[in-house]
């Protein structure tokens, strides 16, 4: 973790997004009044079965900035996220309580189209899961899933989803060779825009620097900050450094439940919880 | 020693061992059926000699020797041959006589001590006839409408270039008799169809009676036409024939209009029999049986085999990909669903001839006899589709394969990685979506696999299909010029059915056994031809999601 590309990271990144980190300081605790709230949760409780994941987890998440989940493994951060975009429908015997506000709409009311939801929440997996078709497929799968066919409004989409995850350079000549025919954070990135094609308001992303090797991720740290501007990101990470590195504001979360939820800042350097501290400062996780 | 079995060497040995056999056997099939079809299209020699009958008498024997085995010498003194000297065994041979017109038998063993001056004659001439089979004799002259046009030494080429024409003209006698008196046939049935519906639903007035009479009465003029025709072309065919000495010295006739091919075989270099070899082999493949089936080729039931086949996937495919994806996607864990997934494992399983009775008792009876009730009460009381027909055949071998295509497409779906449907249903889609772009597409090769299992048990499948639509001889093709062009009512030919048929069916046993090991060696080359066809295209398929294995 501490080669010598990750340290160099935060200090790039830093630059690049002066004034999200002016915006930082001048924030403070009370976030709320920066930035408008994207996603509110209110008691949400999760289970599965007869277990318990989630315990009455209530944050707002703000909108166009890069919200990070951390914690140690099995304490439900993926869970959470994954109630964004109701991919635990999938999950049999899966049973959420409480509420979940896309801007004020709750995404669990009986109304919503969860096809409908799942376009304005994208979502990138852990590991790169490009479909096998080519690049061009890859990225225009949403839009075809929408019914655009037009010839040029593809390929003027994919370039522009292809640009915004900063794999057009690398890739504009061989739109037609196979997705899975990139490396590991190409295909990350291209699963990124693959999400980002379909313009959505949030963009989930879920450990995903955890199938890279250091490289790829600094090129994926470095999109999601250019990315903010456009898109509010929620990232899980296990990766306590990239949590600073990237994100605005970071969630701590322990045994299912939300210990702390603060400004990065505040929570690297001076956590309110006893837990949050012994996390961060290596105590267990 | 201890050591030694510790050391995992004898389960190399072991398995090894089991692969050798299995190679063996698999080799042994095919290296058997290949050398015993294979040789029955070289040209062989004919051998003339002397036999000493049991009276003492010497008679004169020409023919082919075709076996030989070791026999005790006491047997043939107990059955009254008087055998020379006092070995304990002798050889005899098998000799194939041919002119069963001429002595009443075809085949017969000899003893090989009574044989004596075996000899080579190179004029000795062998005649394939389409009636009697073989014909061995010297060839004395050639005649046109009984008097004799050429001899001796000018005999041959004459007699070549006669039986190439009488070949020509059986061709166009042929097919004149098989397209235009078909297609007449064809027209009169069809009048004969509407006669009778007319007078079903009680619309047969004077006017539609006249103008079918009138139509009837063109055919009949026209049939009357084509039949003076084919009299005329007989008349022609009729015209020669060649004389020859067989063995026992007579003077035999034969017309050529009954022949087929003439050659001297003791007389052939290598490569003549070479090109006279691949001759005979495509005329196998693309000749009707003659002789009931044994003789001539095997092209209706290449035929047959192949198009049932189609026809089975056409109809096992998508039942069967659709019944995967239900129970995969749909249905859930249910103790149901496992109880059928249990059944239709279980199906596979069932003997062959139980889906044939019940093809038989459902589809035909049940399901053709309600279709002719519907749709041909014209025809009827002859049945249409209420009798054994291509299409019954395929349906039975289509549930007959179901599960297998079932069981493979299944687990062809499940092989497909989680992480793919969710990233397609995070995009937007919605299952049906997610599962018509990907999760179908990437379960292809599967369906493929599928696909070979079904065709390469289908193919070979005999017992069933002698109950649903397989005939001995089928008058025609099930595809022709006739619209609707595809007859599924039609019986067929098939290959499995066809060896059985030439082996223990025919009434020339000895003659058709060559076929027989042919005709199952092109079964199995049919098999395998379908076979690398899928195969090729699962593999393209797969090419595709190559890569994906880390998912």
């Amino acid at each position: 973790m501490s080669t010598l590309n990750m340290s160099a990271t935060p200090p790039k990144t830093h630059t690049f997004d002066m004034s999200a980190a002016l915006d930082r300081m001048q924030v403070g605790g009370s976030k709320d009044a920066a930035a408008p709230v994207c996603i509110e949760t209110k008691n949400l409780n999760l289970y599965y079965g007869a277990t318990q994941a989630l315990i009455n987890v209530s944050v707002q998440i703000p909108k166009r900035r890069v919200t990070a989940f951390i914690g140690p493994s099995g304490c439900g951060k993926s869970t959470f996220l994954r109630c964004f975009n109701r991919m635990n429908d999938l999950v049999e015997n899966c049973r959420i309580e409480g509420k979940v506000l896309l801007e004020n709409d709750d995404i669990y009311d009986r109304a919503v189209k969860v096809a409908l939801l799942r376009r304005r929440v994208g979502m990138v997996f852990q590991k790169p899961n490009p479909f096998p078709k080519s690049i061009f497929e890859n990225v225009a799968y949403g839009l075809r899933i929408m019914g655009v066919n037009d010839k040029k409004t593809l390929s003027e989409t994919v370039e522009r989803a292809l640009r915004g995850a900063a794999l057009w350079e690398e890739v504009k000549d061989r739109l037609n060779s196979n997705g899975l025919s990139l490396s590991g954070g190409q295909q990350q990135r291209l699963v990124i825009a693959r999400a980002i094609a379909l313009e959505p308001e949030v963009l989930l992303l879920d450990e995903p620097c955890s199938a890279l090797d250091p490289i790829a991720t600094a090129k994926v740290e470095e999109l999601l900050c250019e990315l903010k501007d456009r898109f509010t990101i929620v990232i899980v990470t296990h990766n306590m450094q990239q949590a600073a590195r990237v994100s605005d504001f970071t969630a701590f979360m322990h045994l299912g439940e939300m210990v702390e939820f603060a400004d990065t800042n505040m929570l690297f350097t001076t956590p309110k919880m006893q837990r949050t501290s012994d996390y961060i400062t290596g105590r267990f996780g | 020693m201890k050591e030694w079995i510790k050391s995992g060497t004898p389960w190399i040995w072991v398995t090894a061992g089991g692969l050798a056999v299995a190679l063996v056997m698999v080799f042994g099939v095919l290296s058997l059926t290949a050398a015993r079809g294979l040789v029955y299209f070289w040209p062989s020699q004919v051998v003339e000699t002397t036999f000493v009958e049991k009276d003492g008498s010497k008679i004169r024997l020409i023919g082919e020797i075709k076996e030989q085995e070791e026999v005790a010498v006491r047997r043939l003194v107990n059955s009254g041959f008087k055998i020379p000297g006092d070995e304990k065994f002798t050889t005899r041979y098998l000799l194939k006589l041919g002119n069963r017109d001429v002595f009443g038998f075809d085949f017969k063993w000899y003893p090989a001590p009574l044989l004596t001056d075996l000899t080579y004659p190179k004029d000795i001439l062998t005649v394939e006839r389409r009636e009697w089979g073989n014909f061995y004799g010297h060839l004395k002259s050639v005649k046109e409408n009984g008097t004799v046009v050429a001899e001796g030494a000018a005999a041959m080429p004459e007699l070549e270039k006669r039986v190439a024409r009488a070949r020509k003209l059986f061709d166009e006698i042929l097919r004149t008799e098989k397209q235009d008196v078909g297609d007449i046939n064809y027209v009169l049935e069809q009048l004969r169809l509407k006669e009778r519906k007319f007078q079903l639903e009680g619309k047969l007035d004077d006017v539609a009676k006249q103008a079918i009479e009138k139509q009837r009465e063109m055919a009949t003029v026209s049939f009357a036409k084509i039949q003076a025709r084919v009299e005329k072309l007989r008349a022609e065919i009729g015209r020669d024939s060649l004389s020859a000495e067989v063995m026992d010295g007579k003077m035999v006739d034969v017309p050529l209009a009954k022949v087929s091919e003439v050659y001297r075989a003791n007389a052939m270099g290598v490569a003549d029999k070479i090109s006279f070899y691949f001759h005979k082999l495509y005329l196998f493949i693309t000749e009707d049986p003659r002789e009931a089936n044994t003789e001539g080729g095997i092209f209706p039931a290449i035929f047959g085999t192949v198009m049932m086949v189609i026809l089975m996937s056409i109809m096992v495919m998508p039942l069967g990909v659709m019944a995967a994806v239900y129970m995969r996607e749909y249905a859930g864990h249910g103790l149901l669903i496992r109880i059928i997934r249990i059944a239709v494992n279980n199906l596979a399983g069932v003997p062959s001839i139980v889906y044939g009775v019940f093809g038989l008792g459902f589809f035909v009876y049940f399901l053709g006899g309600n279709i002719d009730q519907l749709f041909f009460k014209e025809s009827l009381p002859a049945p249409t589709f209420g009798s054994p027909g291509i299409l019954w055949a395929s349906l039975t071998l289509a549930i007959l394969t179901l599960p297998v295509v079932i069981v493979a497409t299944e687990e062809g779906l499940s092989r497909v990685p989680r992480s793919l449907r969710e990233a397609s249903l995070a995009l937007g889609a919605t299952k049906a979506e997610t599962l018509w772009r990907t999760v179908l597409p990437m379960a292809r090769p599967a369906m493929m696999t599928g696909l070979i299992l079904a065709v390469a048990r289908a193919a070979g499948e005999t017992a069933p299909l002698m109950l649903v639509g397989v005939v001995k001889l089928a008058p025609s093709l099930p595809l022709d010029g006739h619209f609707p062009y595809l007859h599924l009512e039609r019986q067929f030919m098939h290959l499995g059915f066809h060896i059985y048929d030439v082996g223990f069916q025919s009434p020339n046993v000895e003659a058709a056994r060559p076929l027989v090991y042919a005709t199952a060696f092109l079964l199995v080359l049919v098999i395998v031809v379908l076979n690398i066809a899928a195969v090729s295209l699962r593999n393209r398929l797969r090419e595709n999601y190559r890569g994906l294995e880390g998912m």
